[in-house]
């Protein structure tokens, strides 16, 4: 009966401390291991755009940089509408 | 022009927390099923973290490996989620169904009933009981926790976070295998976290033992009640109905009025329902507002997020409420702190939040509606 008791305990506590667990492994593996093998790769990316450098966005748009800024640029796509992209979002840049 | 189309379904992809999200899923579906037990998920988390540290210490880097790995660290630990629930509710029933117990607990929620045939409904979450079979035993307390609700046909003195003590109740035994073989009421119950209902009649008896002299649970819950009195003396019966029910999310009114039997004839019940939309709504309105004002843009949005927590506080939440709140608070977030975000990224981040702490919602109209849908709209946005 006692042995019970204590497994009832110890259930609702690993009720709440199971989660948080996963939640913590959710950040450790993505966000941190995952996360920073894709952005590293962007952040390098980002730095070799000046003015007029043809990008690709993960989201598929194209279009010639404008403005570089702090954590974006400025796109312009071949229709000339004007788009402001972060730098995380930036997929392959080509050149000219 | 095909692989532009694949690089904007591949958006989903971007966001990391996608896989896990889709792991949990699976671990859930297959608890459900019976198809693992918790050593086969203790095995996948087991491996998983090994996979984690042997990538860690010899820096391998092979991404879809990783992938795989995560995906079965989150069907380990879903499942071991979903099945500690179900027993932590199959022990407790084990224990003291059909025995007269008394039981010491607090108040946790308490809600005024309309239009109903008791007067109050009561959460309380058992913390001791002493068993009243055994004479001998009857002043050695025993530990636990689990949460009952409790219908009194009365309005008693009790108030949130009283300690209370429950003479002579028994928990009635939950059909596991209903004859309609609809598992959906014993699932609802666990969703709820909560064991059995308990209507008090002359035999069962509650009385308090002691109250806190500051709550702050108590304060907020007889705040609510004073803004709704307030509310119901200053409009017409009709016109608080639907406030109550639109605006404040509070479900208990007047069911005579022809209100809910029109929405029910015409199908359209669910606009009586306050979803996230709700909440966007009276962001919009709020923000145009403040933009009138002469502030600076990091005040505004703290202004902004003051209001909207406060309008939290006093009104009655549900999932879909929650979803569309916490997604607010996390853009106000990104705002605050000069950071992109994504929403496909914050969506897939509170379903794996909500799913983690309680596995049954997914088996929910509720959630599923909210999260699928929105899932779908930010979906429809990020390909267009």
């Amino acid at each position: 009966m006692c042995k019970a008791f204590i497994m009832l305990n110890v259930i609702s506590w690993l009720l709440l401390i199971i989660p948080i667990c996963g939640l913590l492994a959710a950040w450790y593996g993505c966000v941190v291991i995952y996360q920073n093998q894709l952005q590293n790769q962007k952040l390098f990316l980002f730095n070799s755009i000046t003015p007029g450098t043809s990008i690709t966005t993960i989201h598929g748009q194209q279009g010639t940089v404008l403005i570089v800024l702090q954590h974006s640029v400025i796109l312009e796509q071949a229709h000339g509408k004007k788009l402001e992209i972060w730098k995380y979002a930036i997929s392959t840049t080509n050149k000219n | 022009m095909l692989s532009q189309q694949q690089t904007k379904i591949n958006v989903l992809f971007h966001t990391p927390l996608f896989i896990p999200l889709i792991g949990t899923i699976i671990g859930i579906i297959i608890a459900q099923a019976g198809l693992i037990k918790i050593s086969g998920a203790v095995i996948l988390i087991a491996s998983a973290l090994l996979e984690f540290l042997t990538r860690h210490f010899f820096l391998i880097q092979h991404l879809r490996i990783t992938q795989i790995f995560l995906c079965m660290f989150f069907i380990g630990i879903s499942s071991v989620q979903y099945i500690l629930q179900q027993k932590h509710q199959e022990l407790v029933i084990l224990n003291y169904s059909e025995k007269n117990i008394n039981g010491q607990g607090i108040v946790i929620d308490k809600e005024l009933l309309v239009d109903h045939r008791f007067r109050e409904r009561l959460k309380i979450r058992i913390k001791e009981t002493y068993n009243n079979d055994n004479q001998e035993n009857k002043s050695v307390p025993v530990h636990t926790d689990f949460s009952i609700s409790c219908y009194l046909p009365y309005h008693s003195e009790l108030d949130i976070d009283d300690t209370v003590l429950l003479y002579n109740f028994t928990l009635k035994k939950s059909l596991q295998s209903p004859l309609s073989e609809n598992q959906s009421f014993n699932n609802y119950l666990i969703k709820e976290n909560i064991i059995t209902t308990l209507f008090i009649d002359k035999r069962t008896k509650l009385t308090k033992i002691e109250s806190p002299s500051f709550s702050y649970k108590r304060f907020l819950w007889h705040k609510r009640q004073q803004f709704l009195a307030c509310f119901k003396q200053k409009l017409s019966q009709r016109s608080f109905d639907y406030f109550s029910l639109i605006f404040l999310g509070y479900k208990q009114v007047h069911k005579k009025n022809d209100l809910t039997t029109t929405f029910n004839y015409w199908g359209i019940s669910h606009y009586l329902a306050r979803s996230g939309l709700h909440i966007v709504l009276f962001i919009v309105i709020w923000q145009y507002f403040l933009n009138l004002l002469p502030l600076s843009f990091i005040f505004k949005n703290l202004i902004l997020l003051l209001i909207c927590l406060f309008y939290t506080l006093m009104s009655w939440s549900s999932l879909s409420f929650y979803r569309a709140l916490f997604i607010f608070l996390l853009t106000q977030n990104g705002k605050l702190i000069d950071q992109q975000v994504n929403y496909a990224h914050l969506i897939i981040f509170l379903a794996l939040t909500f799913l983690l702490f309680n596995p049954m919602n997914l088996f929910f109209l509720e959630f599923q509606l909210s999260f699928g849908l929105t899932a779908i709209l930010v979906f429809i946005a990020c390909v267009r």
